[in-house]
């Protein structure tokens, strides 16, 4: 189990909720997980999941979509256009990503970060590890 | 939409830059890790929209940093809002402050 859950339920919870709240902004998207949750430590100092600063749960969403309306937005694409920056919350509301991103966070008492993929293999590309929430 | 700022302090300073821009922006920054913010990083909410303090350095060796046109190993500032005219305040304190170096990127 990834790491900042706490219980399965929890990340049962979680799953469901992801799930349909990206079912009402592109029902195409996939969510995944990366970083800390998924390899329990800081990917720069390796220090332990928690363990110095409270970790985000790094969200991954691929979905061509959303990637297209990101660059029509203006937001900044990195990686050869593969991907958005990490949103912020100025831009999660027009993407309808914002309430969604609350309740996350709510559940998990974590702030939850999201990035836009244009292919899961654009994550596979980076070379570290992640996980699906399907 | 994105107002950003390089920071004249190298990463090992994170903290301690934090602890002064808290001063200077008047806001109570929280710590985070996240690897979509190449690490460790400090942010802010206030009404009007968050404030980040990062590396430059994104998560792999390979990436290019966040901002070009600021040195990898050091810090940046973003303050991000729904419109720039919000920050006037903020965008005040930090271009009058003498306690950090602070340069406004394009």
């Amino acid at each position: 189990m990834p790491w900042g859950f706490g219980s399965v339920n929890k990340l049962r919870e979680f799953k469901s909720t992801l799930s349909a709240g990206l079912a009402n902004v592109d029902p195409e998207a996939e969510a995944f997980l990366r970083g800390s949750a998924v390899t329990g430590k800081n990917s720069q100092s390796g220090a332990p999941f928690d363990s110095v600063k409270r970790s985000d749960l790094d969200l991954a969403i691929v979905s061509p979509k959303l990637v297209k309306k990101a660059k029509a937005m203006g937001i900044e694409l990195r990686s050869r256009g593969n991907r958005t920056v990490a949103l912020y919350p100025v831009h999660l509301r027009p993407f309808g990503l914002s309430d969604l991103a609350n309740t996350l966070s709510k559940q998990t008492n974590r702030k939850v970060s999201f990035m836009i993929y244009a292919s899961e293999s654009a994550i596979k590309d980076r070379g570290t590890p992640y996980i699906s929430l399907r | 939409m994105i107002i950003k700022f390089g920071i004249k302090a190298k990463e090992r300073e994170l903290d301690s830059i934090a602890e002064i821009l808290a001063g200077v922006l008047k806001v109570k920054f929280e710590p985070h890790e996240s690897s979509f913010r190449g690490g460790e990083y400090w942010s802010a909410e206030v009404p009007k929209g968050e404030v980040f303090l990062q590396s430059n350095r994104d998560e792999l060796p390979e990436d290019d940093p966040f901002e070009s046109g600021w040195p990898i190993d050091e810090l940046i500032l973003y303050l991000a809002g729904e419109e720039d005219e919000f920050w006037q305040k903020e965008l005040h304190a930090l271009e009058t402050t003498k306690r950090i170096g602070v340069v406004r990127l394009k």
